[in-house]
């Protein structure tokens, strides 16, 4: 399905290219990207490399001071819980994702569009009124536990806020409907006959799943991967507000060094780090066959 | 192969299955002997696909049993069951390739990797399929699909074929070479086939025996012959391209001959030999293929048992035989009758002409109600 799709794709955009009609196509698409999106990407590279003056004013020579600054053990750590927390977040998301979509596919039935908008109602409200939500809920006299404490079944109020479970649930809770999504689309497109036909050749509902289902919405997993895994991976206001000071991620250290300190070059290096290895994991699940996943999206 | 030779492969014995309370497949009996081509034909929503997926497993029926070599398979899931479908869409997996695809059933049985390799190779070759076992099905031309989605299911050896309306979307003259290539592969495996359809054409070029479905019941079984010359009720013949029907009551029972008073006074004549049932039902009117009937100009001195004088109202070229409609001038019954292009007969008539349209009473067929 994808393979022969892709090459059509191809020679199709060489043949595009070649005959130069493509210019009026992509010139204010063009200007949009260099506006939006490559210069102010070039303005905060051109600034990471600037040397900060005495009283915080930026001075115009170069320096690598900044991303030398990134070696400290304090920020590899803060960029290391990063990794493990979106990574964790992702893997999450996608173990009560993936449950979800496929019940609310199978088992939906006519209030399949109804149980989807249920999923996807919470992501319209603010995301700051939701995370000071559970905020409250999760405080130490928060509903949580109040009520495990008036059923007897704690002693003293559980440490939920200002931990990594905190930020995980936060994260967790934010990006959820992003990976449901992108897996109920795949799951619904899936052809049924394919599912009778591995049935009828012998094929028990386990295994059917491991081998028809899971390998043909592998696009949707991939799908919602990049859309949980990639900003998860650049948050921050979900670590200030459920983390603290104790739980900080790499959103936090640019935020730290922008607001707190002022300090733009070093945040804009940090910035830098971040981008450059969302870029590198989006290229490399591109090369691992997430070609067909980006057209679909496309 | 197990020796119950005396049990036919596949029995129903008064199925029944409803869809939220209506009736899709209404009390159905029937068996498929083994070794034969088995075609369930009728129009579409008949029941027939029903029929097949209840046997596949892939429905479960409300009443009556379901047997496959004299053993009952009710609650039997479809995965456990020695049968595999072909299904109208083919169904094959996108993401593996024809070997993979073929090799599907056989790692579900647990089958060794030695054999399955074996057992693929023959597939391949009896399918001709050889060089494209690496492609995937997207790479694949329509008949070779069509050969991959047989091959997965016969890799397997079923005890029967299930096979839905397999060449629904392939194009005519493809439709015709697979029907000749099923028919070859269905000889060289000795599988049973039970073939679902509602193309008349291909049942009657496949089958062994036909079993016409209407409305969940069935309606009539035999072979491809007595189907098509010998439509028992109206329904079927038209279903089997008669577009001559005639309904109307026996007036003259008397000698060999059935004399056939249509409600306008047509007087139609029968062979009472073709009433089978003897007359235990009541005969409902007279039905004749358009192949059957002649044309002469006005005048001609025909010697046979049916002849109208009439007048031709049309005539429709369709290539292989000119479709001609005569209106009877005394009655106004409309008659079709294909006038072969083989002696230049559509140039001797012309639409308005007078003429007289006739057949012999052998050729008109009996219907019962």
């Amino acid at each position: 399905m994808s393979s022969s799709k892709s090459v059509g794709l191809r020679e199709k955009a060489a043949k595009f290219l070649s005959d130069q009609v493509y210019l009026p196509y992509v010139g204010p698409i063009s200007i949009w990207i260099l506006l939006f999106v490559f210069a102010p990407l070039g303005v905060v590279l051109y600034f990471s490399f600037l040397r900060v003056g005495p009283f915080g004013q930026i001075l115009n020579s170069f320096t690598l001071e900044h991303y030398r600054l990134m070696l400290k053990p304090t920020y590899i750590q803060v960029f290391m819980r990063t990794f493990v927390f979106s990574f964790g977040t992702n893997i999450i998301c996608l173990l009560i994702g993936y449950p979800l979509a496929y019940f609310i596919v199978r088992c939906g039935g006519k209030w399949k569009t109804f149980l989807m908008f249920l999923v996807i109602v919470p992501s319209w409200t603010c995301y700051l009124i939701r995370l000071y939500a559970l905020k409250t809920l999760t405080g130490n006299g928060g509903l949580i536990n109040e009520a495990l404490l008036n059923l007897g079944l704690i002693s003293s109020p559980l440490n939920i806020l200002y931990t990594p479970f905190a930020v995980v649930l936060g994260l967790v809770f934010g990006f959820l409907p992003f990976m449901v999504l992108p897996i109920y689309a795949s799951l619904e497109g899936l052809d049924p006959s394919l599912l009778e036909a591995s049935e009828d050749l012998g094929a028990t509902p386990l295994k059917r799943f491991f081998t028809v289902t899971l390998p043909l919405t592998k696009g949707g997993i991939l799908a919602g991967t990049i859309l949980v895994f990639i900003p998860s991976l650049g948050e921050w206001l979900v670590p200030m507000l459920l983390g603290g000071a104790k739980v900080m991620m790499a959103g936090n250290l640019i935020e730290e060094q922008y607001i707190k300190l002022g300090n733009i070059p070093a945040g804009s290096s940090i910035a830098v780090v971040l981008t450059t290895i969302v870029v590198l994991i989006i290229y490399l699940s591109v090369k691992m066959g997430g070609e067909e996943v980006l057209e679909r999206m496309m | 192969m197990t020796n119950k030779n005396s049990a036919p492969c596949v029995e129903l014995r008064g199925v029944v299955k409803k869809f939220s309370g209506l009736v899709a497949v209404d009390h159905v009996d029937l068996k498929v002997e083994q070794g034969k081509v088995f075609s369930l034909l009728g129009p579409s929503g008949c029941g027939k696909t029903t029929t097949l997926r209840l046997v596949a497993g892939l429905e479960m029926l409300d009443e009556g049993d379901i047997l496959i070599d004299g053993e009952v398979i009710n609650d039997v899931p479809a995965y456990n069951r020695d049968c595999s479908t072909v299904f109208q869409t083919l169904a094959l997996f996108p993401h593996m390739t024809v070997e993979g695809n073929i090799a599907y059933g056989l790692e579900r049985r647990k089958v060794d990797k030695a054999e399955i390799k074996v057992r693929i190779g023959e597939m391949v070759e009896l399918m001709g399929l050889g060089g494209m076992e690496k492609r995937h099905p997207a790479q694949l031309s329509g008949g070779q699909r069509q050969r991959v989605a047989l091959a997965r299911s016969l890799v397997l050896r079923p005890k029967i074929l299930l096979l839905d309306e397999p060449l629904a979307s392939l194009d005519r003259k493809l439709r015709k070479e697979m029907q000749v290539e099923l028919k070859r592969i269905q000889r060289e495996v000795g599988i049973t086939f039970l073939y679902v359809t509602h193309d008349q054409k291909v049942a009657l070029s496949i089958s062994d025996i036909i079993a016409v479905m209407a409305n969940g019941k069935l309606e009539q079984i035999g072979s491809a012959r007595d189907i098509y010359e010998t439509p028992k009720t109206k329904l079927i013949a038209d279903f089997m391209g008669a577009s001559n029907i005639f309904p109307g009551k026996a007036r003259d029972k008397a000698g060999k001959n059935v004399e056939i008073e249509t409600e306008s006074g047509l007087k139609i004549i029968a062979l009472k030999g073709k009433d089978k049932d003897g007359n235990s039902k009541e005969i409902t009117g007279v039905s004749v293929h358009p192949e059957l009937i002649g044309i002469s100009h006005k005048g001609t001195d025909v010697k046979v048992g049916n002849k109208f004088e009439g007048k031709i109202v049309e005539m429709i070229y369709q290539g292989d035989f000119i479709e001609t409609k005569v209106v009877i001038g005394r009655t106004g019954e409309q008659i079709t009758a294909n006038l072969g292009s083989e002696f230049g007969q559509e140039t001797q008539f012309s639409p308005g002409e007078e003429v007289v349209v006739y057949w012999n009473p052998a050729s008109s067929n009996i219907l019962l109600g």
